[in-house]
């Protein structure tokens, strides 16, 4: 078992109790997120508990590259479980963190963690290597996750502080080949939020790395545990190492930017707006302009090569990249990065309550809602709004469940059920919520791979393979008013030459208004949904960079590194020799395997609607897309859009249709079950009368 | 009107009025772009506002923000009707109505306002005495 360590820790927190699983017995599932739902379908008996029921299970998976060179994969970590974020139905969903987690535990000896019960007082848990301890966590009870991470670091290493000549070899009693190491362990952590169990609380590693959507942090409240440490000083086995360093330099070679000129930001030379360092590479292209304020350098989780983030002198928003930078948009970059650090402190997950949810909070303050003598009050200090007292005030209820804090711990969108104006919100758009309650993120009304992804799942997807191509980089430059910088049919043309297995299909990626409704949009969601499950999120090649369409680094043809790069890294390390497209069946499986646990969990066809802006309230802003007129690919303005929903319910016919699923309810079928080797899943099902 | 002209300075009781902040229904819309988060709806309810948030890094054009950031949209035309019979500043509507091209990009447009609103915005902060 190449890349594998072999054995994944099962550790029941009610009973103090830890087991091993064989990772061979779920090999199948390739890693991460596969080995994640099938653990999660055999250990959980009855998949309609709460979330916060002790038997809900949460697994924390690594891949088998985890630890390894391959580019962007070898530190992530997939997060399961049931989720209380998910509304009005707590959906098993997933999350995903960066760092160095996922290696260290590795090196430890487990290829995952799985969690049950609850501990009858603050726990946490001291992994090193072979030895695992439940700790107790009185003392950390109450502290930000900064805090516990520094003071377990303090007592797993024991050393009294970090500098140089107090640093120790952490495991002074054994020899240098049994496992001395200088490395500090690698701590997942919740905050007071998570304790309070928050239905935002999220996990946070080291500064920045967070696994936030789910409310797995609220999860780990309701179990006592406040914290994972550990310390691991074993390597990884991996098949082909010449393989694995040969496909590494193929990679930089062809396809990352180029270290003579780091800053390159080709092809569009328009001063530094950026854009195309997603898809460059250019080292620390997640921080946003913080460089125009302070000296910063890049960072990046274990072995990644992208580097997108970026440590700066003064330490507000280090390790921060995505929507944390963002939280409190409009304000200084200082206070915008210090509410990142802030947020993260109190394991807040940040994409709730940023630009959709404090604005919501305000808007509704302007409308005498809330406030001193509003509907609901409050004493939050609106007439702060965008200095740092409004946000750290906000942050503070959350995390205590103070006042209104206790409403926002449940999410804005649980609030404002709560205050009676969900459903007049959600109508009108004033809050943004197209999906299960969690924020918009790319337009649902145009670039729908993005929604129908999402509504099919149990979350916002946050998946960015296609959006940098067929939306965004077009977006940049036509409001910059430059000529498109790639022309549209290359543009497709490229995508459409990856999509394995249904390469060639240029239609899959025609956002026109007629086309998606289509049954090319069908195979566009199916192949997103595929990848994801299997080669994203179960391998877990970073979102960030993987997969790769159209790369500009590798001309003349501009063709990125799918569907190539992803079985070159895998077969180097495990030594199996699997295509892409097997990949892709995997995924398939597992997804279905996904969709099983739904249905298993009350899902029906009618919950799969968008909120009602969605369908009612036309685009206001320009927003471009890939898209066939009259015979020519063109990047087409989509302003002015709304979604038909009636072409939508068709829409999922055909899909359903596609993947062998019923019509009438959605649910997966004896026969496509089987077909997927999945026949026991058909037996719960049938058992559960959800089939 | 030039390039560089100022306006006239507003006086104290029209600075006042220029400057404060609107209720919920006279709210503009707006919307941020950036690639990390897909487009946001943001509330505009002052010319404060409106400046911060078209101000994306001080000294360089909105759009220039180094490594990534995003792009802060507007509807030009909505600005000026909302300048105009909002906040009721007919003159900085005029100006930027008058350097708005119809066959011009976004950004250029944009540009070419963007001193103008910081002018009468730094116009009004000094007739009120505010830093
Ligand atoms: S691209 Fe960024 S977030 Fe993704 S693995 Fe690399 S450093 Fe981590």
């Amino acid at each position: 078992m190449n890349g594998y360590m072999g054995k994944i820790l099962r550790l029941d927190l009610t009973n103090k109790q830890k087991k091993t699983i064989s990772t061979s017995d779920y090999e199948e599932f390739l890693g991460g997120h596969g080995i994640g739902s099938a653990i999660f379908f055999d250990a959980v008996k009855d998949k309609t508990i709460s979330p916060f029921n002790p038997k809900n299970v949460i697994t924390l998976m690594t891949s088998p590259l985890s630890g390894t060179l391959a580019p962007s994969a070898g530190g992530r970590t997939e997060v399961q479980g049931l989720g209380p974020q998910p509304y009005p139905t707590e959906w098993f969903t997933r999350s995903n963190f960066g760092g160095r987690f996922s290696a260290m535990l590795k090196y430890a000896g487990y290829d995952g963690i799985v969690i049950e019960g609850k501990a009858d007082k603050p726990t946490w848990i001291n992994i090193v290597n072979e030895d695992v301890v439940f700790e107790d966590a009185d003392g950390l009870w109450g502290m930000d996750t900064y805090s516990t991470q520094e003071e377990i670091w303090k007592e797993v290493s024991g050393n009294p502080s970090n500098s140089p000549e107090d640093r120790e070899w952490y495991q002074k009693d054994r020899g240098r080949d049994d496992g001395r190491t200088t490395q500090k362990p690698a701590v997942v952590a919740i905050g007071p939020s998570g304790e309070k169990k928050s239905r935002i609380g999220a996990l946070i590693h080291e500064a920045g790395n967070a696994a936030g959507q789910g409310g797995f942090g609220g999860v780990f409240g309701s179990k006592n545990l406040k914290a994972i440490s550990v310390l691991g000083t074993n390597s990884i086995e991996v098949a082909d190492p010449n393989a694995l360093m040969k496909a590494r330099e193929w990679i930089h070679e062809n396809y990352e930017y180029d270290e003579e000129d780091p800053e390159c930001e080709h092809p569009l030379d328009y001063g530094s707006f950026p854009g195309f360092s997603f898809i460059t590479d250019a080292p620390g292209s997640g921080m946003g302009f913080w460089p125009k304020v302070e000296p910063a350098r890049p960072q990046g989780c274990l072995s990644c090569p992208k580097n997108c983030r970026m440590r700066t002198e003064s330490g507000y928003g280090s390790e921060s990249i995505c929507v944390e930078v963002v939280m409190y948009g409009g304000q200084s970059p200082k206070e915008r990065y210090k509410s990142a650090n802030l947020a993260q402190r109190h394991g807040i997950n940040v994409y709730p309550i940023s630009t959709t949810g404090h604005k919501y909070l305000y808007d509704l303050y302007k409308q005498g809602f809330l406030g001193e003598n509003g509907e609901v009050e409050t004493d939050l200090p609106f007439e702060k709004y965008g200095e740092m007292e409004f946000i750290r005030a906000l942050l503070n209820k959350i995390s205590s469940r103070e006042g209104i804090g206790d409403d926002l711990s449940e999410g804005v969108v649980r609030a404002a059920e709560k205050w009676g104006r969900l459903e007049q919100d959600l109508s009108s758009g004033l809050l943004q919520r197209p999906n299960w309650g969690y924020p918009q993120h790319y337009d649902p009304r145009i670039e729908v791979n993005w929604p129908y992804g999402s509504i099919l799942g149990s979350r916002d997807i946050n998946e960015h393979g296609f959006n940098w191509d067929i939306h965004w980089i077009p977006q940049v430059s036509t409001m910059l008013g430059l000529d498109p910088v790639f022309d549209a049919e290359e543009v497709v043309d490229n995508v459409s030459n990856a999509v394995v297995p249904f390469e060639g299909n240029k239609s899959m990626f025609d956002f026109g208004e007629d086309n998606i409704y289509s049954k090319d949009m069908v195979k566009t969601i199916a192949w997103q949904r595929y990848y994801s499950r299997s080669w994203k999120q179960s391998v877990q090649y970073c979102d960030w960079f993987f997969p790769n369409f159209h790369n500009p680094s590798n001309s003349p043809t501009n063709q990125g590194f799918t569907p190539e790069a992803e079985p070159k890294f895998f077969n180097a390390v495990t030594g199996r020799n699997i295509s892409f497209k097997d990949g892709m069946n995997i995924g398939k499986r597992i997804w279905n395997l996904d969709r099983s646990i739904w249905a298993l969990q009350g899902r029906h066809r009618d919950m799969e609607k968008f909120a009602d802006y969605v369908y009612e309230v036309p685009k206001k802003a320009p927003y471009f897309v890939s898209s066939k007129q009259n015979g020519e690919w063109k990047w087409e303005n989509g302003k002015g859009r709304t979604l038909d929903r009636d072409k939508f319910e068709s829409w999922k016919d055909r899909y359903y249709e596609f993947e062998g699923w019923n019509t009438e309810t959605g649910r997966p079928t004896r026969g496509n079950l089987e077909e997927l080797d999945l026949g026991y899943v058909a037996d719960e099902l049938e058992e559960k009368d959800k089939i | 009107m030039s390039e560089n002209k100022l306006l006239e300075k507003p006086s104290k009781e029209k600075a006042e009025e220029i400057m404060r902040e609107v209720g919920f229904e006279e709210r503009l819309e707006a919307v941020k772009m950036t690639s990390m988060t897909g487009d946001k709806k943001k509330s505009i309810y002052s010319l404060k506002n409106l400046v911060n948030f078209l101000e994306v890094n001080k000294g360089i054009n909105p759009f220039e923000t180094n490594k990534k950031g995003g792009i802060t949209y507007i509807d030009l035309n909505e600005t000026v009707e909302w300048i105009k019979n909002t906040l009721n500043d007919k003159k900085l509507a005029y100006g930027i109505q008058s350097r708005l091209k119809e066959d011009e990009s976004y950004m250029n447009n944009l540009n070419s306002i963007k001193p103008l609103l910081d002018q009468r915005f730094e116009q009004c902060k000094e007739v009120l005495n505010k830093v």
